[in-house]
């Protein structure tokens, strides 16, 4: 048992140290402007490394708990030992990696934003709102996968993935919020006559599959509060579930239109383009897709509860796939894509 | 289309929305027919009050200039054939521009070559 309070200890200052020097390294590689290889490997490789460490953290448990069982740490039993030490160094590997996040560092950005841009304002244009976008989005889905640990202790927290879903969507929303702040008052300033339309950032796709969603949102409440379907367990009624998927679906779409006629001053032809891009990314990959799929978790929610559950098993398999198209805002295949000027045109350019 | 408004100008700046308009319109620089921005995309992109742009959009259109279309938009109307501006108002205007312009840039002292490519930036970021 001390053993066990010892090995505990070693991990917790291991893991506290190892979240420290991440957000220290972030900041450092931050203010150098610079992102080494070893930089990408730890963000790139961080997720599969997890999975690597939780799995080695089973292998370990199972044969120290039947140790245990048998008598307690006895202390000789090296593959044990070994298993720790590996799983501690690969434990520390993956909080460093997650301290890095944490700091808001995004490693890819940069190079995405190279291939997406040609000239140096307009890059860094765009891997400001990359580095913005994407650790919030993480950083929300992070925390909302984590209060639904936090609130199932005693096995009736809400679900996790909806969870996350609703921490990524929010964690989108807040990267767009700093637009809302009111310009420097005084002083001219120009703007360009052009129209800006939703249509001019979003697929016609896209929307509709919003709208779809929305439909079927109304349909499961009317359905639920007519009492047309049998309530296959106590867990509550599926309306205020299938209305809060119409709530997030009208919220994307307020957004996205916010995002569009967000204030833009006249601006030299190739920023214009960068900043057509960066709208059409927050409204298609930054507010539509999070939103879909938030609204087709929350719809196979409400689908559970109304006893609908072929329904509810394919709006879950919606929701993880759209989810799985934009989990780092879908750009991470474009670092093999050709560069720069092959960058598709936005239609409103 | 570039709209430049300066709050701090005597003319108010719905009345500068209005002339500039009015101007582009006139001389076809604003082909009949374009939809103008929105309310709240133009006032946004120049950091004024809605209020302030609509009030600007009704004069243009009580003088006829622009027609709205309820949630179609407002439209720049045909205003017959569009004279353009003629070689002698487009030298004119531009001379007097240029002597403002001149003006104030001897009075920041900048020198003849400060002055050009302060005026080829502005011509390539409007």
């Amino acid at each position: 048992m001390a053993m066990g309070w010892a090995i505990g200890s070693v991990l917790a200052v291991v893991a506290g140290a190892s979240l420290l020097a991440g957000v220290w390294s972030a900041d450092r590689s931050e203010r150098a402007g610079r992102t080494g290889r070893w930089g990408r490997v730890l963000v790139l490789r961080g997720y599969p490394l997890l999975i690597v460490v939780i799995g080695l953290g089973v292998l370990f448990v199972v044969p120290a708990s039947v140790v245990e069982g048998e008598g307690g740490w006895s202390g000789s039993n090296i593959v044990s030992v070994l298993v720790a030490i590996v799983v501690t160094l690969l434990g520390a590997f993956a909080l460093f990696v997650l301290g890095r996040n944490l700091a808001g560092h995004d490693p890819d950005a940069g190079r995405i934003a190279a291939r997406l841009s040609g000239d140096e304002p307009s890059r860094l244009l765009l891997t400001r709102w990359l580095q913005r976008v994407r650790w919030r989005r993480w950083l929300g889905g992070f925390l909302g996968v984590l209060s639904a640990l936090l609130l199932s202790v005693d096995g009736s927290g809400p679900n996790i993935v909806l969870s996350g879903f609703a921490g990524i969507m929010l964690g989108s929303l807040s990267a767009e919020l700093h637009h809302w702040r009111r310009p420097d008052g005084g002083g001219a300033r120009a703007a360009d006559l052009t129209r800006r339309r939703l249509s001019d950032y979003t697929s016609p796709g896209e929307q509709w599959l919003l709208g779809a969603a929305a439909m079927g949102a109304v349909i499961l409440a009317a359905t639920d509060l007519a009492g047309t379907t049998a309530h296959t367990t106590d867990r509550g009624p599926g309306w205020p579930w299938a209305g809060t998927a119409l709530g997030v679906v009208a919220g994307v779409v307020a957004m996205q239109w916010r995002i569009v006629t967000r204030r833009r001053p006249a601006l030299p032809p190739e920023l214009r383009r960068a900043d057509d891009l960066a709208r059409r990314l927050a409204v298609s990959r930054g507010m539509a897709q999070p939103g879909l799929a938030l609204a087709l978790a929350l719809l196979a929610e409400a689908s559970t509860r109304v006893g609908l559950g072929l329904v509810a098993a394919v709006c879950w398999l919606l929701a993880v796939g759209v989810w799985l198209g934009t989990r780092r805002l879908g750009l991470d295949k474009l670092l093999s894509a050709p560069p720069a000027n092959a960058a598709p045109e936005p239609a409103g350019a | 289309m570039i709209l430049r408004v300066d709050p701090s100008q005597a003319l108010p700046v719905y009345e500068q929305i209005r002339q500039q308009v009015t101007r582009m319109a006139v001389t076809g620089t604003l082909a009949p027919g374009t939809r103008l921005p929105t309310i709240r995309q133009l006032a946004a992109d120049l950091g004024l009050a809605k209020g302030t742009v609509a009030k600007a959009y009704e004069l243009l259109e009580l003088s006829a200039v622009v027609e709205s279309k309820g949630h179609k938009g407002t439209f720049v109307r045909d205003l017959g054939p569009a004279p353009g501006a003629s070689a002698g108002e487009v030298a004119d205007g531009l001379r007097e521009a240029a002597e403002a312009f001149v003006v104030a840039a001897r009075q920041l002292g900048a020198d003849l070559d400060q002055t050009h490519a302060a005026l080829d930036d502005a011509w390539r970021l409007l």
